[in-house]
Order: structure tokens, then C-alpha cells, then sequence
């Protein structure tokens, strides 16, 4: 109960006066201005007045089990929609259990807001319950943290957050307001909303965007490369209209996956490396040069060309540039496009789809398999078999994730929400959930292996209690990473029917394509627990020189 | 060449092998395990195909297998093809011979 005898639990909230406001009424009607309509959160005293109000200004909470949800929802949020998720959490361990969604959403760059209660401000150094320096835990993981000390400037720092959230290389911030300042009241007349700073594109230089131009247009071999910054850019017409103009062939990773269609003539997925060591010359757009893009360290290209809206990514890791564009990707394929003419890809392009196709046949003969236990890229397979084109596909992390890159193709943008370098696991069924909130009607999976499932699985009831159809498959090698940390055989579909949901389990290949048939059309959470090989074989095909 | 390498890989090598990736949940192929025995850590090869993921020395397994052993970029590509398309019953046993032809090769 909050000091002005606010009403119950889940009794919605009004200013008790229409002359007087409090700091949750103040915050709610923030977001609202934001566009902001899912807050996925857990309660708790610090936060309620948001938590009561939020209803009252046409924001759904979508109330999780884990604050580590509510931050991993967030960002697939952001993932789904190009949009700016956000998540609010309690003080103290409601801020700790959140640290790994910040974190992951830093490494990903994906903009996401944190609202986080936090202790009284009289109370600092005094031994107050859920008293922790969260300031400070929140500076590491995210791009800007602050806090709130007078209550008729929290509409002035939720804009603030958003912009800084949105501006250059997206990502997370934090915004706190400690108990005793989110209370209080405010008189309604002595609160400004401000002007909400509209998203705009950083136009390239010219003179860079005519030299990138030459150099692509000298090349032989020339390939693209699309990462997160084109989804972030909204840039998937800029960018399949540069490729259908140049001819220029293209991989997709990270957020950018399906921004071209997997089954596009110039696109060959998300499979970079069989792209990359053939080609002589890169187009690196919004793709950061990190772990999981070999460090740009490619010594046999004779040009790499990069874009991206953050100057310090321009070659990172003392990668060598021919010319590096600090640009908004969208705006810098426009320029692009303008000013480059269709190139002689045909023999290159061909090759490329010569040598996919040995590799889809290798991976064609591991789905056919009929051997028990079943191969991994059979599930795959089946399950892409059964999904429609705007279809969301959470792969987890870890093993799993080599199968799902290789076996589940992106047609959309939005659809694949991919980990980050941060390494995290289980987040996938909180993605899964924000995909199911943000795209009503379309089908949602979680591809997960048995041990990320155990991170966050009690969010299924989450998807029970909101009606969402999350699909679970659980690719189960019986533990982590297979042979070198044992878990045996668990039986996760048996925690369906507890969520209202159905499960099966899976042992021998025939089982499977009737257990997702049934899973996929239940109206609710279900469970596909899929025993496989825990030592699979790998396909050929790969590019050796 | 790097017989003294070559051979600790040869009398090293795992039961079984992969195909087509460096390291996987299905275990090594020739080119992950000659890297993984030349010093290279797990998180250079995981998950990669091709890929050394070394800002400093990383590259193309071939090219930096080639360049840590000492041996001709050729032979490398011959191993590595050779470990792919052997069944995986007989892969390994396949791999240790052509290991010793090479280093017969090498006269050790």
C-alpha cells in the first residue's frame, strides 16, 4: 500500500486528484507517449505505483517468473520489432537477476529500457532492506544509467532514455527511481512532457560512399555481409534493393537474418564462412567484426569495405579497411545502390550455388536419416517443414545452436532473434515469449537444448497465463554438451501438462513429425522433449580451397 | 614439417572424427584436432567450419594448418577431403594412414 492509500493489488490506478500526480502515474504516461504497449516485469514494493498505473495507460504487463525473463523479453522485444523493448524490475535482487538481459542486450546492441525501483534515498548506508549500489551494477551492462532524484523529471528521463536507448549503435539503459521518489506526487500543472526526438539516420559521406562504390565494382568475387545494424536501420527494402541492383551475393547474420529471404537467387543464409573464404572483396554492413564474424580477420580478401554507425567498429581488432563508412546502413545502401550499376556476378554467384549445393546435400542426408537416436538436423528439418514463412524460430545457444543455423532457414526480419557474444543460455524462451506478445496469430518456437531449458523454463507458465502459443523442442542430448557433462534422460514434456500444455516425448524418427504437428496446434505452451545423438555427425561440403 | 607435431597428433588421434567442422558436439575433424594439438584453444574452432577465429593468427584452417606444420597447402586440402568423405567407421583409421604416409614421407 502505497502512503496515499493507493488500492490494491491489481486495482488499476488514478490519480486521486486530478490536480495532483504521482511518480508511477507520471512513468506510465511516459512510456505511453513512447508507443510503448508490453512491459514484461516482476512486482514488488518499489516499483507498484508503474506497476498500477501502467494498466490505465493501455500498457499490458506481461508479468514473468524471473526478473532475467523480464530483461531477455525486453530485448526479444526489440528483437521481434525493431522497436524499443522495455522491462521493469525491483530493487536489489530484482536488479541482480535482470544484470544477464542487460548484458546480453549490450553485447547484441539492442535498444531495450530498464526501469528498476531501488531504496529510498534518505535510507542509503543505513541497512534498508533491498539497499544495493545499483547504479553502479548497472553501468557495466548497459550504455547509460541513471537515476531519478525529483519526481516531475521522470517524464524528462524516460524521453531521455529512449533517445539514448535508439541513438548510434543501439542498446540497453537503465533508468531508476528509488521507492520513496516514485510514491510521492506532484502537482499535474508543474509537469512538462517533452518533445519526443523522432529516430533519424546518420547520412554517409559521399566522397566515401563513391570510392566504396569503385572498389566493389572492381572486384571479381565481391560478397555481403548483413549483420544486426541493417534490422536496427529498419534497412531490409535498402538492402535487397542493393543486392537485386548490384548482384552482389549476400549472408545474413544476427538480426539481420531473413531481412533477405533465405530462398533469395543472391542470398546463401546465414552460412558466412563458405561465403567469406571464397570471396575477394567484403561488404560488411552494421556487422560488427567480432567472435562470431572470425574477427574481420580474413587475410585473403584484397578489400573490405565496411558500414557501420558506430565509428568505433570501423576496423576493430586492427582489421585492415579499404574504406570504412561511419553511416546509418540503411541510408548508406541507398547511396550505395544510387550510385553503382548492375556487376558481372553470374560465374561467381553460380559457383556459390554449386558449392551450397553440395553442402545441402550433405545436410539432406543427416535429416533423412531413420537412425535412432535421432539426428539433430532431422528435427530441424521437420520442424521448418511445418512452419510458415513469418514463423519465429528462437535457436537458444550452444551446441543446438550449429544445427538450427544449418537446418532452420530466416524468411523474414524479426523471426530468428539471435544469442550474443555474451554466451548466454535459456534465453530463448523469454525471446520467444516477447515474439508471442509482438506477433499474435503467427506460430512461436523455442529450440533449446536439455540443459538451457533448466535456465528459465518455469516461464512457460508465463505463456500459459497469457495464452501464448510457445512451441518448445528440446533437442536433448542427455546433457551438457552431450557426452562431457551427463544429465540423463529427463522427462521435460511432463512439465506441460502442469502449464496447461501438452508435451511429448520423442525416441524414435517416426514419432516426430506427428508430436510437432500436435504441439504447433495447440493453443498454448507445449513440449516436444526430443531424444538425439548426442555425438551427431557433421555434414561435408565445407569449403577446403 | 613439424614432424615431431605430426606424430603427436597421429599417436593422439581420437577414436572418433568429424566431418566438415573443426569442433562440434560430435568431436573434431583432422583439421580442428591438428589445431587443437598445435596450442590453439577450443573457442578458436567451435562451431567453425573453416574458420580459425584468431585475431592474430586465425584464417583458414587449411592456411593456418598448412602454416603451423609446415606442410604443403595441397596436402592439407588432400587430408582434410579425405576426412570428409570417409564413412566414420573407417575415418580414423583412414586419417592415421594418410598421417603416415606423410610422415614416411618426411623419413621418420
Amino acid at each position: 500500500m502505497s502512503p496515499r492509500g493507493r488500492p490494491e493489488w491489481g486495482g488499476g490506478v488514478a490519480a486521486s486528484s486530478p490536480a495532483r500526480v504521482n511518480g508511477g502515474e507520471l512513468m506510465a504516461e511516459a512510456l505511453r507517449r513512447e508507443g510503448v504497449t508490453h512491459l514484461f516485469g516482476l512486482g514488488g514494493g518499489h516499483i507498484n505505483p508503474t506497476w498500477w498505473a501502467a494498466p490505465s495507460a493501455g500498457i499490458t504487463i506481461v508479468d514473468v517468473r524471473h526478473e532475467a525473463a523480464a530483461a531477455h523479453a525486453a530485448e526479444g522485444w526489440a528483437l521481434a520489432t525493431g522497436d524499443v523493448g522495455v522491462c521493469i524490475v525491483t530493487a536489489g535482487p530484482g536488479l541482480t537477476n535482470a544484470v544477464t538481459g542487460l548484458a546480453n542486450a549490450f553485447n547484441n546492441g539492442s535498444p531495450m529500457v530498464c526501469l528498476a525501483g531501488s531504496a529510498t534515498l534518505r535510507g542509503q548506508d543505513t541497512g534498508e532492506v533491498e539497499m544495493l549500489d545499483q547504479m553502479a551494477i548497472a553501468g557495466t551492462v548497459t550504455k547509460w544509467a541513471r537515476r531519478v532524484y525529483h519526481v516531475d523529471r521522470i517524464p524528462e528521463y524516460v524521453a531521455m532514455a529512449f533517445t539514448e536507448a535508439r541513438s548510434g549503435r543501439p542498446g540497453p539503459v537503465y533508468l531508476e527511481v528509488p521507492i520513496d521518489l516514485i510514491h510521492s506526487d506532484v502537482a499535474t500543472a508543474d509537469v512538462v512532457f517533452p518533445s519526443r526526438v523522432e529516430p533519424q539516420r546518420q547520412l554517409p559521406d559521399p566522397a566515401l560512399v563513391a570510392r566504396a562504390a569503385d572498389v566493389l565494382s572492381s572486384a571479381k568475387r565481391p560478397a555481403i555481409v548483413a549483420g544486426s545494424g541493417v534490422w536496427w536501420s529498419r534497412a531490409a527494402a535498402e538492402l535487397r534493393a542493393f543486392v537485386e541492383r548490384t548482384g552482389v551475393p549476400i549472408v545474413t547474420r544476427q538480426s539481420a537474418r531473413g531481412t533477405v529471404p533465405d530462398d533469395h537467387p543472391l542470398c546463401f543464409g546465414n552460412d558466412w564462412q563458405s561465403v567469406v573464404y571464397r570471396a575477394d572483396t567484403l561488404l560488411v554492413v552494421g556487422k560488427q567484426l567480432d567472435y562470431f564474424f572470425g574477427y574481420g580477420f580474413f587475410p585473403h580478401l584484397e578489400h573490405l569495405v565496411q558500414v557501420d554507425v558506430n565509428p568505433a567498429e570501423i576496423g576493430r581488432n586492427r582489421v585492415p579497411v579499404s574504406v570504412g563508412i561511419v553511416g546509418d546502413a540503411g541510408a548508406t545502401l541507398s547511396e550505395l545502390t544510387a550510385a553503382m550499376k548492375p556487376l558481372p556476378t553470374e560465374e561467381w554467384v553460380a559457383a556459390l550455388r554449386e558449392a551450397a549445393g553440395a553442402t545441402a546435400a550433405g545436410k539432406d542426408a543427416l535429416a533423412a536419416s531413420d537412425r535412432t537416436p535421432v539426428h539433430p538436423m532431422r528435427v530441424c528439418r521437420e520442424l521448418q517443414s511445418l512452419l510458415r514463412r513469418d514463423a519465429t524460430v528462437v535457436a537458444d545457444a550452444s551446441n543446438m545452436l550449429m544445427w538450427a543455423n544449418a537446418g532452420i532457414a530466416a524468411y523474414t526480419g524479426g523471426c530468428n532473434p539471435a544469442m550474443s557474444n555474451l554466451g548466454c543460455i535459456g534465453h530463448g524462451v523469454a525471446f520467444a515469449l516477447a515474439a508471442a506478445c509482438a506477433r499474435p496469430g503467427t506460430q512461436v518456437v523455442w529450440l533449446v537444448g536439455d540443459g538451457s531449458f533448466g535456465f528459465n523454463a518455469m516461464e512457460l507458465d508465463t505463456a500459459a497465463r497469457f495464452g501464448l502459443p510457445v512451441t518448445t523442442v528440446v533437442l536433448n542430448n542427455l546433457g551438457w554438451s552431450g557426452q562431457w557433462v551427463p544429465l540423463g534422460v529427463r522427462h521435460y514434456e511432463r512439465l506441460a501438462p502442469g502449464f496447461d500444455g501438452v508435451g511429448e516425448l520423442v525416441e524414435e524418427p517416426a514419432q516426430l513429425r506427428p508430436a510437432l504437428e500436435r504441439a504447433l496446434a495447440f493453443e498454448g505452451p507445449s513440449i516436444v522433449n526430443v531424444l538425439v545423438d548426442p555425438e551427431p555427425e557433421y555434414f561435408p561440403g565445407r569449403f577446403l580451397g | 614439417m613439424n614432424t615431431e607435431l605430426l606424430q603427436q597428433v597421429r599417436d593422439g588421434l581420437p577414436k572418433r572424427l568429424n566431418a566438415g567442422i573443426l569442433m562440434g558436439d560430435g568431436g573434431f575433424c583432422i583439421l580442428g584436432w591438428m589445431l587443437l594439438t598445435a596450442g590453439y584453444h577450443p573457442i578458436t574452432l567451435y562451431s567453425n567450419t573453416v574458420g580459425v577465429v584468431d585475431p592474430g593468427t586465425g584464417g583458414p584452417a587449411i592456411d593456418v594448418v598448412a602454416r603451423v606444420y609446415g606442410l604443403e597447402r595441397s596436402s592439407v586440402v588432400e587430408l582434410a577431403r579425405l576426412n570428409d568423405t570417409t564413412p566414420r567407421a573407417e575415418r580414423t583409421a583412414a586419417v592415421r594412414a594418410r598421417l603416415d604416409a606423410l610422415l614416411a614421407e618426411a623419413g621418420t
